[in-house]
């Protein structure tokens, strides 16, 4: 009788390690992989830009890209400002700020640049706004938005755009 | 199956083998069971202790809120120095504070025909203290009782963080960006030849303006289980004091982040870990310890980072 408690104590002590191994090292070796394709799935579709009203519907705006959205590029886009209602040109202000929503942030200190991009093309609409919007960095793929302001003397919008930046596949 | 996977399996079936002729003697563990959160955590008869570790993250891969692996321009490999002391302020209790130095690096050049070069900074992370009270002690009487400690830490916001980050592939990001506050509790068997732990902790993120926008991460809760134990290396003629083996799993949740008091839609976190680590004895007062951790080892990686991270550890009980 007194072998018993010896005897379940070493079970016992076996279905713990037993556990262990299925639990923890099973898991790990599996992981100590690449990701599971299933897991991991990439998306290469890039979100079509088009034209949007700033929040007090004084201007209407318009983004094409020039180059990307990539990243780890210098993006460009081309901002087209239409003025609507009462508001005036010329503006004080535009700043456009990329913004990746579900992670919570941008791209730190590394902002856009916007310049006047009419070109000295005295033709154009002088109720519509060229501009060239350089050094849009993105720090990873995925949704991005662009928060895009505008302020004049009396008028002041804002836009946020949704962008797609893809996963770039290596020779494609 | 590839080459890799079948060495890490060798790797993992080889220390799992380490289990079963455990010697089943038991040795006090303050932290068993909370995963390696702390770089340093003190004996019962340890009152000074310091650290020094360095941990090689040889790959970083950003996931998106679907589990998609995202495309990084960020750091393609980080290594991390981290610095600890632990002081015992009471039989019970002890307090230890951590910096760590960081390195990010990234290839820059990998275009065919070129020469691959490497560009990385360096700088200091963001400091943390921390602290365990031991509610319930271990009793030779009665092995069924675990140990129950209470377990806090703040870490200040104190460096550069892709909050305000002035490289376009964020190698000067060393810091957090958010202060942070850390409660917890861990329970430990240490009385059993195998020694399960467990452990949970809920860390607070302080709110904070960035690029005029007022940001909080949310909640984020921290699970962890594991199984520690120690064989007699002696008896293979190695040392004569045990090498303590412990391995476990992870599992961190982390709630929406709000941005001006509104809530952030699929920015939920989530990421489970395993990892594995030996603890030498070295000398009569040090000892080594290597780990291997995986973020992401199980699961879907959401809104997280997964990588593998490869540390060596040397401590030192000066008191």
């Amino acid at each position: 009788m007194a072998v018993m408690p010896g005897i379940k104590a070493s079970s016992c002590f076996f279905l713990l390690r037993s556990m262990f191994i299925t639990a923890v090292i099973t898991p790990l070796i599996i992981s100590c992989g690449k990701p599971s394709a299933a897991e991991r799935t990439s998306s290469n579709a890039v979100e079509h830009t088009g034209a949007w009203l700033t929040t007090n519907g004084s201007y209407e705006l318009d983004l094409a890209w020039k180059s990307g959205p990539q990243t780890g590029m210098n993006n460009v886009a081309r901002l087209t400002v239409i003025l609507r209602g009462d508001a005036t040109f010329p503006l004080q202000k535009i700043t456009v700020t990329p913004w990746m929503t579900v992670h919570g942030h941008g791209s730190g200190n590394v902002q856009p640049v916007v310049e006047n991009d009419d070109g000295g093309d005295a033709t154009l609409d002088p109720a519509v706004g060229v501009y060239r919007v350089s050094n849009i960095f993105f720090v990873m793929s995925g949704p991005w938005d662009l928060k895009i302001e505008l302020s004049n003397e009396n008028e002041n919008g804002t836009v946020t755009d949704s962008v797609t930046v893809p996963v770039e596949v290596p020779g494609a | 199956m590839t080459l890799f996977q079948i060495k890490c399996a060798a790797a993992l079936i080889s220390m799992s083998a380490i289990f079963f002729i455990s010697d089943g003697n038991s040795y006090a563990c303050a932290s068993c069971g909370s995963g390696g959160d702390e770089p340093l955590v003190l004996f019962p008869a340890e009152a000074l202790k310091i650290h020094g570790s360095i941990s090689l993250t040889p790959q970083l891969e950003s996931t998106g809120p679907d589990g998609s692996a995202l495309q990084s321009a960020g750091p393609d490999r980080r290594i991390t120095s981290t610095f600890a002391a632990g002081l015992a302020i009471s039989p019970r209790s002890f307090l230890t504070v951590s910096e760590s130095l960081v390195t990010n690096s990234r290839i820059a050049s990998s275009e065919p025909g070129t020469r691959q070069s490497t560009v990385s900074q360096s700088g200091i992370g963001d400091p943390s203290v921390s602290g365990r009270y031991t509610l319930v002690m271990l009793q030779l009487s009665r092995p069924l009782m675990p140990q129950v400690q209470i377990l806090a830490g703040y870490r200040p916001a104190m460096v550069r963080s892709i909050h305000d980050t002035s490289d376009a592939n964020l190698l000067d990001v060393f810091g957090g960006g958010f202060d942070e506050i850390r409660i917890g509790t861990d329970l430990w068997l240490g009385m059993l030849a195998v020694k399960p732990g467990l452990a949970a902790s809920v860390t607070e993120s302080v709110a904070t303006r960035h690029n005029g926008t007022l940001l909080k991460p949310g909640t984020l809760i921290r699970a962890t289980f594991s199984l520690s134990g120690s064989v007699s290396a002696g008896d293979f003629g190695i040392v004569a004091q045990p090498v303590k083996l412990s391995a476990g799993v992870t599992a961190d949740r982390r709630g929406q982040a709000a941005a001006d008091h509104e809530t952030v839609q699929d920015s939920e976190q989530s990421v489970n870990g395993a990892f594995v680590s030996v603890d030498f004895p070295a000398f009569e007062s040090d000892s080594i310890k290597l780990t291997v951790a995986r973020q992401g080892a199980f699961g879907m990686v959401k809104n997280a980072v997964a990588s593998t991270n490869w540390t060596m550890a040397w401590a030192r009980v000066l008191r």
